[in-house]
């Protein structure tokens, strides 16, 4: 059912149902956010996407405001901006000000702050500089001097896991690492704690992560808008590596990256590839690049190896977070499920016979992963899978401390490879992509009934029926 | 002509036992139950709605018939009446007044709204400091399962761990499910989605200690007592200069020089009323000589002031509203749940800033981030505990501006 209403003083359709946000935002109208994470239910927490709303007592949230036929909304007023540049001055009382006070040009001021500048700098020691929801707002905001004691560093950081790294000072409470761990992922590590200014997110039972439920799934990192999570970063020892002239770097990239990657460089959707990617990968220094192809190719061979003698319902998985939620949470079934070769093992194998074939002495070799899922970092400091697995943000940075340029990047000649026409199990056995939804997909494929997780609540799900002896499906494809 | 109480909700206060429930039957106890079950339940809910236009007593006014009636027409065969008595107003002692006299009338108030929306559950919210109370609650029901007065619904008490924002609805019902203590989006409304997703009644303590009579003596006798937009009576808490506090229960065409210096007795020898915090923390002051309005809740809304919980603090002329604003802002500061940035970190700053005005350091930039952050909070915050926490500040400022200015530094 379509709705009337106006936005800012522009006559506009709504669907019913649709909160103010998704209307505002189908109509080319932004509304400042930050703890609205899309697809999620509204925590309505930060209230900095709030709006005057024609009749209402107080300023309601976009974000979990639904349309109303005949309602007027503004979302740009004078009072609105004062009211979010006061919002964001009370969390910067309680922020770190690694980036918001420059100590080279010793000013906080936003017309002082030259982007350009920023970027080649790094002084700032955040590993969201430049690419933090907040730091954002704060600018867009003009939010510079601020009228609070600051008081930003209240809690030691957690850095136990030498992975998912924790930085209560950083966080906002928005929630959204909350949601995601025990909805999404029904880990259930992270929870709130007390209220008031002892109100904050901890892991469970306040316990360090290290000794914590943590599946190193990492899938907090994506959707923190601050630096309040985060992989654990290794650039200098990285480009060390790529720079030195006994050390010969073996790389892969994934292709997950390609949607945030280009979220983070400012690129028009499909304009990125990986192509261009490993020639950027080369410009740093890495000397040889597999095709990310061939790790596949040699994970599925493995998967479906797997597969051809099992009784049904055969339950496989290649992920890291994986194994260590069923470690946690059905010990039980864990006989029960078949591991294979994730990616980057694979990746490690191929660089192996690499090796062997070009004579290169195994220390003198490192390896170098770029890929958009965090447990592979986590997978290589905790099982040395491979010296460097780098998300996104990291690969980003990267990009921007040794001045390669994504959008003036000229893709390599192919590495490319074609799916191993052997292999009949399509996708069902290579990357899946995470997503939010609460049901597993399920397919048929080769006369069997298949369903494949693509997080590990799904994951849950599934193994829950297989504990309860009432799984239907013949393959299960379990991912965290 | 001396002004006289109107007891409805504390008829029988001081005339029984509360621990027994032969007293409370002898008093006609149990007679609206037995009455309300030979009426239909569209027809009770009616007359309860329209008729009676019983009020809710926890602060906000609601219409109690018509929250019943939103709970009878939702889908699904559990439905919960939930009675709150979080009552973690400071200043606010009605509900623990009436449960520690008569304990037996909220529960039949309950056990009548279990009967008109079919309730299969019955939850009585009780901070958890209430140890008498929770005792006598538990006992009144252990008695009236004993007669089979209860029926088929399964009516206890769920002992609160004690926090301000509990008292507010949606926090209560998360608290009663075993989450945090901290309100939820609305809609869904309770009356939709309460208690542990199914329809539930949220109703004070007051609210359901009224329902009997209603009941038993008809809508029109009801509806006749008091204002009529607001019938009925309403129980204040006087507490603070006065020479007699305690509860008094009036009909509500009373004014608050009733309240104040006719039951309670006026300002104690030799002082003078230098302002009345009507309502509860969050909300504003009155003069002294002003208190000649009537309490019912429309219009002192219109004037800008609030019945709230029924909450009368009495200050006298010794009193400095700085140091009742510290006092304010600290209390909000610890109780804040912590959701939403502008109450978490706005009363954290509001704090530092009246402290100063304390020590006797504070600045003009002092006052101007204080009233800042009450329009901020007033407007932002997600619910009324952050909406409401710094509404004593500027009424304060506005009524006694003299108090804050002569403790800033010149
Ligand atoms: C912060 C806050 C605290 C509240 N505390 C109480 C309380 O202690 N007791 C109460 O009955 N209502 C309290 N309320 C009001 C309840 O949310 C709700 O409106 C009331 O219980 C409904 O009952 P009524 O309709 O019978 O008044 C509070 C509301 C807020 C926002
Ligand atoms: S750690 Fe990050 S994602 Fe989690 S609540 Fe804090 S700011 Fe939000
Ligand atoms: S205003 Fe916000 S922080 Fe304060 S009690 Fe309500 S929800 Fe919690
Ligand atoms: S984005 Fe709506 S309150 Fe945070």
């Amino acid at each position: 059912m379509a709705v009337m209403m106006t936005i800012d003083g522009k006559k506009i359709e709504a669907e019913a149902g649709m909160t103010i946000l998704e209307a505002a935002a189908a109509n080319d109208i932004r509304i400042p956010t930050l703890c609205y994470l899309k697809e999620r239910d509204p925590q309505a927490s930060c209230r900095l996407c709030v709006v005057e709303v024609e009749g209402a007592r107080t300023f309601q949230p976009s974000c979990a405001t639904t349309v109303r036929e005949g309602m007027v909304v503004r979302t740009d007023t004078e009072e609105l901006r004062r009211n979010r540049k006061l919002t964001l001055e009370l969390i910067m009382a309680h922020h770190p000000v690694d980036c918001h006070h420059c100590m080279r040009i010793g000013s906080s001021k936003e017309e002082d702050l030259d982007p350009m500048f920023c970027e080649m700098c790094f002084w700032c020691d955040c590993v969201r500089d430049g690419i933090c929801e907040l730091q954002k707002l704060n600018r867009e905001y003009h939010v510079d001097r601020l009228p609070f004691e600051l008081e930003g560093y209240r809690y030691p950081a957690d850095s136990s896991l030498h992975s998912v790294i924790r930085d209560p000072n950083k966080c906002i409470k928005c929630r959204r690492c909350i949601d995601i761990c025990n909805n999404v992922q029904t880990v259930h590590n992270l929870a709130l704690k007390a209220r008031g200014q002892e109100y904050r997110v901890t892991a469970s039972m306040d316990q360090p992560m290290a000794y914590s439920p943590c599946v190193r799934c990492g899938r907090c990192v994506d959707v923190c808008p601050t630096g309040a999570v985060y992989m654990e970063e290794h650039i200098d020892e990285m480009l060390f590596c790529v720079h030195s002239y006994d050390t010969k770097t073996v790389g892969m990239v994934s292709s997950s990256l390609l949607g945030e990657m280009e979220n983070l460089c400012g690129m028009p959707e499909g304009s990125l590839s990986v192509q261009k990617i490993v020639s950027a990968m080369h410009k740093l220094g890495v000397d040889y690049v597999i095709s990310e192809e061939q790790a596949i190719n040699a994970s599925r061979k493995e998967a479906e190896a797997i597969l051809e003698g099992a009784d049904a319902p055969v339950v496989i998985s290649n992920s890291f977070a994986v194994k260590n939620f069923v470690k946690s949470r059905f010990a039980d079934l864990a006989d029960r499920v078949r591991y294979y070769s994730s990616v980057q093992e694979s990746f490690a194998k191929e660089v192996g016979k690499l090796a062997d074939r070009l004579h290169l002495p195994d220390e003198s070799v490192k390896t170098v992963v770029f890929t958009a899922n965090n447990e592979n970092g986590a997978q290589a400091r905790e099982e040395n899978t491979v010296d460097f697995s780098m998300n996104a943000r990291e690969i980003y940075r990267i990009f921007l401390r040794t001045g390669v340029d994504l959008c003036r990047t000229v893709a390599t000649d192919a590495l490319k490879q074609d799916p191993d026409p052997k292999l009949v199990y399509g996708d069902v056995t290579g990357p899946v992509v995470f997503d939010h939804s609460a049901d597993p997909e399920v397919r048929r494929l080769n006369g069997k009934l298949i369903a494949v997780a693509h997080n590990l609540g799904q994951s849950a799900k599934l193994l829950e029926e297989i504990r309860a002896g009432n799984s239907p499906y013949d393959v299960i494809r379990l991912n965290g | 002509m001396s002004v006289q109480e109107t007891r409805i909700a504390l008829r029988n206060a001081g005339r029984i036992n509360p621990e027994s429930i032969d007293d409370y039957i002898n008093a006609g106890g149990f007679e609206a139950l037995a009455r309300a079950k030979q009426t239909e339940r569209d027809r009770l809910i009616e007359d309860v709605e329209n008729a009676s236009k019983l009020r809710g007593r926890g602060g906000a006014g609601f219409n109690t018939g018509f929250k019943w009636s939103g709970a009878r027409s939702s889908e699904g065969k559990e439905k919960y009446i939930v009675c709150n008595c979080d009552e973690g107003e400071p200043g606010t002692f009605k509900d623990r007044y009436i449960i520690e006299n008569d304990p037996f009338t909220v529960i039949e108030g309950i056990l009548i709204a279990a009967y008109a929306v079919e309730a299969s559950d019955a939850i009585i919210y009780v901070r958890g400091e209430y140890e008498k109370p929770i005792g006598l609650l538990r006992g009144a029901i252990a008695q009236a399962e004993e007669r089979g007065l209860t029926g088929n619904v399964n009516l206890r008490v769920y002992a609160g761990a004690g926090s301000y924002v509990c008292g507010e609805e949606t926090a209560l019902l998360s608290s009663i499910e075993g989450g945090r203590a901290e309100p939820r989006l609305k809609p869904p409304f309770p009356t939709d989605k309460g208690a542990f997703g199914k329809p539930t009644v949220v109703n004070n303590v007051e609210t359901f200690s009224n329902v009997p009579m209603i009941v038993l003596n008809g809508t029109d006798w009801f509806s006749n007592i008091g204002n009529p937009d607001y019938p009925g009576t309403k129980i204040f808490s006087v507490s603070g200069d006065v020479k007699k506090a305690g509860c008094y229960e009036l009909a509500t065409d009373a004014t608050l020089a009733d309240v104040i210096l006719e039951l309670a007795g006026g300002a104690t020898d030799g002082h003078t009323i230098k302002a009345i915090q009507l309502g509860g923390s969050s909300c504003g002051y009155i003069r002294g000589n002003d208190i000649d309005i009537s309490v019912a809740f429309d219009s002192l809304r219109k004037a800008g002031k609030s019945l709230g919980s029924g909450a009368v603090l009495v200050l006298d002329e010794t009193r400095d509203m700085v140091l009742q604003i510290q006092q304010i802002l600290h209390f909000f500061a610890h109780e804040s749940c912590g959701k939403c940035t502008p109450c978490r970190e706005g009363l954290y700053q509001a704090c530092k800033r009246i402290d100063r005005f304390v020590e006797g350091t504070a600045s003009r930039d002092d006052l101007d981030m204080l009233l800042a952050l009450s329009d901020l909070m007033a407007s932002d915050c997600f619910c009324p505990l952050g909406q409401g926490a710094l509404t004593a500040f500027s009424s304060a400022f506005e009524l006694f501006p003299e108090d804050f200015e002569q403790r800033m530094v010149k």
